[in-house]
């Protein structure tokens, strides 16, 4: 049966001044797991960024923006960086622990880019709505 | 002999209503709304969810439910939008009303094979929450 209740979650989009403000967020932070899992998100985050974007031809998501699969090059200059998806489901049940507030919000940013690059596209962010 | 009830089309029809003032479509109005929350669903639909509540007012869904296919099925296909207040991965909704607190549903929330499938269930703060699609069975199914 197709899929008959469809939503989306479309994150802001990462600027280089977001990432800088994450980065020092992190750099703040004492040695612990949501540090770590935080820092990778980051090192990946920044990979993307640092690519241009993907302009395969993409198809339609229900909700208005369009999927924009990444291309193959840039796919796989990222493979290495990309989180696991269990990995990532790992990340979200850390997260999931930190207090609402400015470091919850960073870490929930980040794995959403993480989990949009795990599926091999590019990130659908709510400037593309 | 195990048990096996089933509606016939017509009558699942009749109690879908549609979508204006009677059945299942009248009982849940124009304007219902849908909130999205961390964690589990609650043990019965009648309460929200006890996890972070991650929409504010929730996502209104303009409109009425519809019933076109004419086997038992309303559905609304206006996409409506809101911004999350909270970051967190979802796992649950809620729908009520459009008063917000008579309750409707409930069900799981996810990527795939959940009552509700996002493209990421993953919610950020100041980020955009968008529903659309949304299908109501009866029988439920």
């Amino acid at each position: 049966m197709a899929t008959r209740r469809i939503g989306g979650s479309f994150a802001p989009p990462l600027t280089d001044e977001r990432l800088a403000e994450y980065r020092k967020l992190i750099d703040g932070l004492d040695d612990s797991p949501v540090k770590d899992a935080m820092t990778e998100l980051l090192t990946c985050c920044e990979a993307w960024r640092e690519l241009p974007e993907s302009k395969g031809v993409g198809t339609r998501h229900p909700l208005g923006p369009t999927v924009v699969p990444l291309d193959a090059e840039i796919a796989k200059a990222l493979w290495e960086k990309i989180p696991w998806r269990e990995e990532l489901e790992m990340m979200g049940v850390l997260f999931g622990k930190i207090p609402q507030g400015e470091l919850r919000n960073a870490a929930h940013h980040l794995l959403w880019f993480g989990v949009e690059l795990e599926q091999d596209r590019e990130p659908l962010t709510n400037d593309k709505l | 002999m195990a048990n096996d009830f089933r509606l016939s089309n017509a009558a699942a029809d009749a109690a879908a209503g549609d979508g204006s003032s009677v059945g299942l479509g009248g009982y849940i109005g124009a304007s219902s709304i849908f909130r999205f929350y961390v964690g589990a669903q609650n043990s019965d639909p009648e309460t929200a969810p006890a996890g972070t509540l991650l929409s504010t007012a929730g996502n209104v869904v303009t409109g009425s439910f519809s019933n076109a296919s004419g086997d038992g099925e309303i559905d609304t296909s206006s996409v409506a939008s809101d911004t999350a207040v909270a970051s967190g991965t979802a796992g649950s909704f809620w729908h009520t009303q459009s008063n917000g607190t008579t309750p409707v549903a409930d069900g799981t929330v996810g990527t795939s094979s959940t009552d509700f499938v996002f493209n990421n269930n993953v919610f950020v703060a100041g980020g955009t929450i968008s529903v659309s699609t949304v299908a109501i069975t009866v029988p439920p199914h």
